[in-house]
């Protein structure tokens, strides 16, 4: 079998798919990209290396951070809270039979002053993990009522 | 053969075979509430894809596909013309 095309969303992926495809110039910029993603391999975080996106949403009650995290057993991640750092780590056993190595994640994040430590939430489907970090009562926005006499 | 998937749920899955060429197209079936705020993104919205060409070599009415935690799993068996056939000499 041979590769036509391959099309992997992350945060290297700048343009959507239907742009670059079918150019005759495909081969030269997947060449321009790979010359980029190994000068840049330092500084952004490796896709497949001990490391896996993370967004970071938030409203008015609760932070949110979403971690994919495709094919990890549930029992396999492990959420941690300490000074203010929130620590995702989890493993993955890779490849069957003979040498079946478990390949281990982890990130660690900076939360604000504002989360409840000790109310986190997580849920994980379709290989995507998602955290709720609700916020302190004195940290959400208030609405208050000012009378005009 | 094995696809990383995540945020794909099963009616975001597209698997089509054509003229030779398997075509994966997984869309995220996860967006968020109008109310997020995004933060801090690393993450895209933009569909998977993945596209191979193999001539021939599998049987596609045979294959399976399992999709279980953002991983899918196609079973893709060879066509019975290109299996190794040991030949016994008379």
């Amino acid at each position: 079998m041979r590769l036509v095309r391959y099309t992997y969303p992350s945060q290297r992926t700048f343009a959507p798919a239907s742009a670059f495809s079918r150019t005759p110039w495909l081969g030269l910029e997947n060449e321009i990209a790979r010359l980029f993603d190994s000068a840049v391999a330092d500084t952004a975080p490796a896709r497949f290396s001990g490391s896996f996106p993370v967004d970071v949403y938030q409203d008015k009650e609760n932070a949110y951070v979403r971690a994919e995290l495709p094919g990890v057993n549930r029992d396999a991640i492990n959420l941690e809270v300490s000074d203010g750092v929130l620590t995702l780590e989890a493993s993955r056993k890779q490849g069957e039979g003979e040498s079946p190595e478990t390949v281990t994640f982890k990130r660690t994040l900076n939360l604000s002053d504002e989360v409840q430590g000790d109310q986190i939430r997580a849920t994980y489907e379709n290989g995507v993990l998602t955290v709720t970090l609700p916020r302190k009562e004195a940290a959400k926005p208030k609405k208050i009522n000012i009378q005009v006499g | 053969m094995t696809v990383r998937l995540p945020g794909v749920a099963k009616d975001g899955l597209d698997i089509s075979a054509e003229n030779g060429e398997l075509t994966i197209t997984g869309k995220r079936t996860w967006s968020a509430p109008d109310a997020w705020t995004p933060v801090y993104r690393e993450s895209n919205d933009v569909s998977y894809q993945l596209t191979l060409r193999h001539e021939s070599v599998i049987n596609i009415d045979q294959a399976k596909a399992d999709l279980r935690d953002g991983i899918l799993t196609l079973t893709l068996p060879k066509n019975e013309t290109v299996k190794p056939r040991k030949i016994a000499i008379a």
